[in-house]
């Protein structure tokens, strides 16, 4: 087919160059995929043309606004994208890194547009974080970044605190988990920065009990919390590397437990957090006291160091009544006077699971082992 | 000035019929002209579409593949011509010059503005070939002589590339290849002419030990 209507006449020569040339027309070949794909795409377009279906994939918008109004669209993306990529590589960053500084500023900004009534969510958040940050900078073996985070901390405490609702449960609920969480640093220290954090520790318990937050606040060397000793032995409050006396996490005794608790004294038993809940209990485990609790506990908000417990300080013989075996998978709640049987020794199969509906042995709504946690 | 006689033959053709209402069937019993098919293209026909795009896809993508380096732009290049073809395809009217020389128009400027975004970025005097890049030796052309006729092609003068391509490659006359350039038809053929000089002397030079 001819491109101009008439036929071309081949160009005949004799020369090597002309030859060469020439034979360029039968070497240049588009690739047979590419064509048949080309092919149709043509056609469809076409056809979207023919019906006025066509849609520029450009918008005629950004056609008209130039190389100037196209530079700045970009940019203007590109601008957007990497802030969005700074905010975000921020988020995780610790102290002493570079984009350090823009989250503490996000975290600042959170607070300036946050209702009031969220505030102190906000502000339990803000701890958590820091706790985390610490946390962090402890595994990495940045332990003098981490012990110089306390200031820090304790200004956080003293925001959430000053936020919350006065003896609310939950503010206390919070900061009890919080303070949980740093005593399990203590296990990653080392014992030049363990002192540190005990102080700290031991400051920020002390601030908790002073706003109100525990009934025993008013009584010297009968703290409500403080930092457990690494020993695991139940040491007297004075513990050597505290620096304050009122401290000392105290052993929950269960109210129905025969036997009296170290607690009723001044100091209760010591050891170090368990790993198990580094968190501490939650909220619905540290309200459900009821059956072990008189209507004392229930007219007076609980202190926090009996939210803050440590389950493994527990001994079997203090554990509450009404949670006393734990099997592999499940939880019972026995009744109180049910007959004590052992077949193994082992106390916590003591209790065969009956079957739904059996009466008054129910199964732990939970279905994981509760570890002695009431 | 513009050579009038290319549309001479269409024209007459054209005498006797209303082509443009017509589809491409009931123009020609015999093969039609590409003129005849962007003419029933024009109104709307699918199959001329078809028909006008075997026909042209070939000598453009020889065109463009002589100009650009790379196989990938040759491909990039050819598709955004035939995008622009088909888009104005439906307001296509025969105004007396061959479709053909629009087309390459189109396929001409789309390669002047690739090696105008290209420039910047190549260095000065680089005319030397890449001795495995995938050069036009991928396109098919393989070969130490076509090597060297590429490497000594790019050594000419814009215009002389471009009246080589449409010449050789496309296999246009020179009156054909003036319409396409907007050059009098003695143009091309001094612009060819000093063109084979060149590339014999290119050659000579390189075939010296």
């Amino acid at each position: 087919m001819s491109l101009f209507s008439r036929s071309l006449p081949p160009p005949t020569t004799d020369d090597a160059i002309e030859r060469s040339l020439t034979s360029l027309r039968s070497r240049i070949e588009p690739d047979p995929l590419f064509r048949r794909r080309l092919r149709s795409e043509a056609i469809n377009r076409f056809v979207a043309a023919r019906e006025q279906l066509a849609i520029d994939p450009t918008p005629a918008r950004l056609q008209n606004i130039g190389r100037i109004g196209r530079a700045c669209l970009y940019a203007s993306v590109a601008l957007a994208t990497s802030a969005a990529g700074v905010l975000g590589a921020s988020q995780e960053s610790l102290p002493g890194d570079t984009l350090y500084g823009v989250k503490l500023r996000i975290e600042q900004l959170r607070f300036e547009v946050v209702p009031a009534h969220l505030q102190g969510v906000l502000a339990a958040d803000v701890v958590a974080e820091r706790l985390e940050e610490m946390e962090r900078l402890v595994d990495a073996g940045r332990t003098a970044e981490a012990v110089a985070m306390q200031p820090t901390i304790a200004s956080d405490i003293d925001h959430l605190v000053t936020v919350e609702a006065a003896g609310s449960s939950e503010s206390r609920d919070r900061i009890a988990r919080h303070l949980l969480a740093l005593g399990a640093l203590i296990d990653k220290l080392p014992a030049s920065a363990e002192a540190a954090v005990r102080a700290g520790w031991d400051d920020l318990a002390s601030r908790g009990a002073g706003d109100g937050l525990s009934p025993d606040h008013s009584a010297p060397g009968n703290g409500a919390v403080s930092i457990p000793s690494t020993s695991g032995s139940g040491s007297a409050g004075g513990d050597g590397s505290s620096g304050s006396s009122n401290a000392g996490v105290r052993v929950e005794p269960s109210r129905s437990d025969p036997r009296p608790s170290e607690a009723d004294g001044d100091l209760g038993t010591r050891g170090p957090p368990s790993t198990d809940h580094p968190r501490g209990p939650e909220p619905s485990e540290l309200g459900a006291r009821a059956p072990g609790h008189g209507s004392e506990s229930r007219r007076k908000p609980q202190p926090v160091s009996e939210l803050v417990s440590p389950p493994t300080q527990m001994s079997r013989g203090s554990l509450p009544h009404r949670i006393r075996t734990c099997g592999a998978d499940r939880c019972m709640r026995v009744p109180p006077g049910h007959p004590r049987t052992s077949e193994d020794g082992v106390e916590a199969n003591l209790y065969p699971v009956p079957a739904r509906g059996a009466g008054s042995t129910t199964e732990h709504p939970s279905g994981s082992p509760s570890h002695g946690l009431p | 000035m513009q050579d009038h006689s290319l549309g001479a033959t269409l024209r007459a053709t054209l005498a006797d019929v209303d082509a443009r209402q017509l589809p491409i069937a009931a123009i020609s019993a015999v093969e039609p002209t590409v003129d005849e098919l962007a003419i029933a293209a024009g109104s709307g026909d699918v199959e001329a579409v078809a028909r006008l795009y075997d026909a042209l896809v070939d000598p453009i993508y020889r065109y463009v593949a002589v100009r650009v380096r790379h196989r990938e732009d040759a491909q990039d290049l050819t598709q955004l011509v035939f995008e622009r073809i088909v888009k104005a395809l439906p307001r296509h009217r025969y105004q007396g010059r061959p479709f053909a020389a629009w087309a390459f128009r189109i396929a001409r400027n789309a390669v002047i503005d690739h090696q105008r975004r290209l420039r910047p970025t190549e260095p000065l005097g680089s005319v030397e070939e890449p001795s495995n890049g995938p050069g036009l030796e991928a396109l098919s052309l393989h070969g130490e002589e076509v090597r060297e006729l590429r490497a000594a092609i790019r050594r000419l003068t814009p215009d002389q590339q471009e009246a080589i391509a449409l010449r050789y490659a496309v296999g246009l006359s020179a009156e054909e290849a003036a319409t396409v350039m907007g050059r009098r038809a003695g143009t091309i053929r001094g612009l060819t002419f000093r063109a084979i000089e060149s590339l014999r002397r290119h050659m000579s030079d390189a075939g010296r030990p």
